[in-house]
């Protein structure tokens, strides 16, 4: 802004003194007096100057950004790419986040498993589905892989079981293989009702969303 | 001074004599002759001085941006 | 010095053209204007000297050239147009040396014309239309 007056300023003063110069250099008095209309509207011009300029800047600078905007079609383009690539890194990081939450989910659904049943998770998957539109996400599914501790719920699971025992045990030594497997498979499906009602509880889930399976102490090892 | 200020004497000195001649081509009864004479020497001094205004000019140009 | 030297020449070709005046007039209007040129000329270096600075100076201020040679070429038809009527008014023609430096003026009038109008359109352009 200083800069701008001082030029400015400058200009004049060099006009007045050149016009100065010429009103000596005229060699007589009958020319003076247009010499002196000329270097009086040329003094006029440069003290209006900075409107002019001001006025023809804003002009070129509309044009500028017209030229831009029609010529410069690769800058549109780079500009987009760079939104893709926005949107690109933005899927990976709300992937990613989802990945976290679902181990963490994970690990959550692990210790409250085994803190509420006496079984050992062996692996816990937690599906989440993440709404865009919301921006929120939900819990889409649970995958369990438990298995009963053997010490004492084996006793207790082995309780419930000798209890039913009698009634089953009726038939030949077939049937009995059957009836203990189906004995374990029983007690396999009420551990995983068990839970599954437990998880349904806590995450407010229906039942179909979980996936409980129930390891046999022996399948496993 | 840059330029031959001699040629003022020159002109000085074409004057003088084309003037003594005319008086005296007049004297002796030659007056178309003396009239010749003055013509010539008129003519001689207007090519100096038209030549001399001609560089003037041309000066003129030359310093007060006149490109045309 | 320079100004001694432009005295004495017009000093002695003042002298000269009494001499000559008395015999051939026209041999004395001659020799008058051949003094003038011979003068100029000897000063036109000079103002050459004022004209490159002033070129200067307006290359200084960012003034358009355009402006400047037109302002100069003012200059160069008013130092012509005095000289033309100077020698016509000494040779006795005083309504040529008028219509002389009437031609002055117009084409001094001539030469503004660009300026002028540069002017009108700034100012139309700075109104609102």
């Amino acid at each position: 802004m200083i800069e701008l007056l001082s030029g400015w300023l400058k200009q004049i003063v060099i006009l007045v003194m050149i016009a100065a110069f010429i009103d000596l250099l005229l060699p007589n008095n009958a020319m003076e007096r247009y010499v002196k209309l000329v270097m009086g509207l040329l003094i006029i011009l440069a003290i209006l100057s900075p409107i002019f300029q001001l006025l023809r800047e804003d002009l070129d600078l509309s044009r500028l950004a017209f030229n831009e905007q029609g010529t410069d079609g690769e800058k549109m383009t780079s500009l987009s790419t760079i939104r893709q690539q926005s949107k690109g890194i933005q899927q990976t990081q709300d992937r990613l986040i989802q990945k976290e939450a679902e181990e963490r989910l994970a690990e959550t659904v692990k210790k409250e498993v085994e803190k509420e049943f006496a079984v050992k998770v062996d692996w816990a998957q937690v599906k989440t589905r993440s709404d865009n539109e919301k921006g929120t996400a939900e819990v889409a599914g649970i995958n369990l892989t438990v298995q009963p501790e053997t010490k004492e719920e084996q006793q207790g699971s082995t309780s419930t079981v000798e209890e039913v025992a009698p009634v089953i045990i009726d038939g030949s030594q077939s049937t009995g293989e059957e009836s203990r497997s189906e004995r374990r498979s029983s007690r396999q499906a009420d551990w995983a009702k068990r839970i599954t009602r437990f998880l349904q509880d806590s995450f407010a889930l229906s039942a179909n969303q979980i996936e409980v399976k129930v390891l046999e102490g022996d399948q496993g090892r | 001074m840059p330029y031959n200020v001699d040629a003022i004497f020159q002109i000085a000195g074409i004057g003088i004599i084309v003037a003594m001649m005319h008086t005296v081509l007049k004297q002796m009864g030659k007056e178309d002759y003396a009239h010749w004479v003055t013509l010539i020497g008129f003519i001689v001094v207007l090519f100096m001085v038209v030549v001399l205004v001609e560089d003037l000019f041309q000066t003129i140009k030359n310093v007060f941006l006149f490109h045309s | 010095m320079e100004i001694i030297q432009v005295v004495g020449l017009g000093l002695v070709a003042t002298f000269l053209i009494l001499v000559i005046k008395e015999q051939k007039p026209v041999f004395a209007f001659l020799l008058a204007t051949f003094t003038g040129v011979v003068i100029f000329l000897s000063l036109v270096g000079k103002i050459a000297d004022v004209i490159g600075l002033l070129t200067k100076l307006a290359q200084e201020a960012r003034v358009n050239s355009t402006f400047l040679e037109t302002v100069l070429k003012i200059i160069g038809i008013a130092y012509i147009a005095e000289f033309g009527a100077q020698v016509t008014r000494d040779a006795g023609q005083g309504s040529i040396a008028s219509k002389i430096e009437l031609a002055g003026k117009v084409l001094i009038m001539v030469m503004a014309i660009p300026i002028i109008t540069m002017m009108i359109e700034t100012v139309v352009e700075i109104l609102p239309s």
